[in-house]
């Protein structure tokens, strides 16, 4: 099986950099809050056993080991309950945008062209709710052509009806009519799949 | 209110940001460890003067190899962070692109995205749209090419002068198309 890579991994730079970035951040914390706090009870340790009258450890390890890892549990213990935090407060702020734009999609499956896609000013994907309006838009004046010249069609055919029912039929009114039918082919070719 | 994305996705960030972290803390441990001397030293004397030496460079010491072993574990965080950034930006994009497509007029609705890829359900809904309006307009093609036909066979009926029941039933038919290319747009509200 052929595996796909993708070329271009940092795609929407402004999202992506604020994701990262906050992982980023907090990791940067943890390191910096446990070498100072590594730093504090280390250093404590050591002056409580110079002003001492006996050294009972005869390694550094045995001398710091508790500290390192009382340090290091407690770090990371917060560091766990932060990220864990993070992780969450991103996922409530990336799900309601997107809800909001599915809804909005499935509205205009629905055939609803008349309401735009618009999301708060402060929530994520706003590129993708500009885009998805822009979709909107483009159907809904496709649509309003094809309608326009759907009113024509059916003044042509209402034209053709009244002649016809008068007895008076003639060949100009079915001419017409192929005419309508001609520039509405014409509007609903703008469509391709 | 969650969005779809690969199974896990949250706790695999999770694992794996805690895990890049755990590495980091326990190489970041040694690291101090063996930048000190082992052995205190014979005697008290000497190991009051080792624990004052290593008194004196601790906290650079400790800083030095928290910086060395940080450095590349927020490297390594932003590189994941990446990758699962990646997994929500690039279906965003793509979608981008589709909805630029459906624009256009292109109902071709062929967005398919991959198995670790986020949203794969909004893809579906796109897809959606332009087979929903693939069938729309499918139709009212349909219809058009019935009353050209229709249209076309009246005229010839009038050319050959032909009056009454005939004309008057092809006028049925194409007064009904009509209606129906009427009905078919009415379903897409602008």
């Amino acid at each position: 099986m052929r595996i796909n890579f993708r070329k271009k991994y940092f795609i929407k730079k402004d999202f992506q950099s604020r994701f990262m970035l906050r992982f980023v951040a907090i990791a940067t914390v943890w390191a910096t809050a446990t070498a100072m706090l590594f730093s504090y009870l280390a250093g404590k340790k050591l002056d409580d056993v110079r002003y001492s009258s006996h050294i009972d450890s005869k390694t550094i390890s045995e001398l710091l080991m508790p500290i390192t890892i009382a340090a290091q549990v407690v770090s990371l213990l917060i560091f766990a309950g932060i990220l864990a935090y993070t992780i969450t407060s991103l996922w409530k702020r990336l799900s309601p945008p997107l809800y909001s734009l599915k809804k909005d999609i499935a509205r205009i499956a629905g055939g609803d062209l008349m309401n735009e896609v618009s999301l708060s000013p402060d929530e994520e994907f706003q590129d993708l709710a500009t885009d998805l309006d822009s979709m909107r838009f483009g159907l809904q004046e496709k649509i309003v052509r094809l309608k326009e010249q759907q009113l024509l069609l059916s003044a042509a055919a209402d034209e053709l009806s009244r002649s016809t029912l008068e007895g008076k039929p003639s060949l100009t009114h079915p001419a017409s009519l192929q005419a309508a039918v001609e520039r509405m082919k014409a509007a609903a070719d703008v469509f391709h799949y | 209110m969650a969005f779809a994305t690969q199974r896990n996705y949250s706790l695999l960030l999770y694992a794996k940001t805690f895990g890049i972290v755990l590495v980091g803390a326990a190489i970041a441990g040694w690291g101090v460890f063996w930048s000190f001397p082992a052995g205190l030293g014979e005697g008290y004397h000497n190991a009051l003067a080792a624990v004052q030496a290593i008194r004196n460079v601790l906290f650079w010491k400790i800083a030095t190899v928290y910086a060395v072993i940080g450095i590349p574990c927020i490297t390594a965080i932003a590189v994941l962070h990446l990758f699962y950034s990646h997994r929500i930006a690039g279906p965003v994009y793509r979608i981008s692109l589709e909805a630029a497509r459906i624009a256009q007029g292109d109902l071709s609705g062929k967005i398919t995205f991959r198995p670790k890829d986020s949203l794969a359900d909004m893809a579906d809904m796109l897809n959606d749209v332009a087979s929903q309006y693939r069938g729309r307009i499918g139709a009212v093609k349909e219809y058009l090419a019935v009353i050209d036909v229709q249209s076309k066979a009246m005229s010839d009926l009038q050319q050959q002068g032909k009056d009454g029941a005939a004309l008057k039933q092809a006028l049925e038919e194409i007064t009904n198309n009509v209606k129906y290319v009427e009905r078919s747009l009415s379903e897409m509200r602008t």
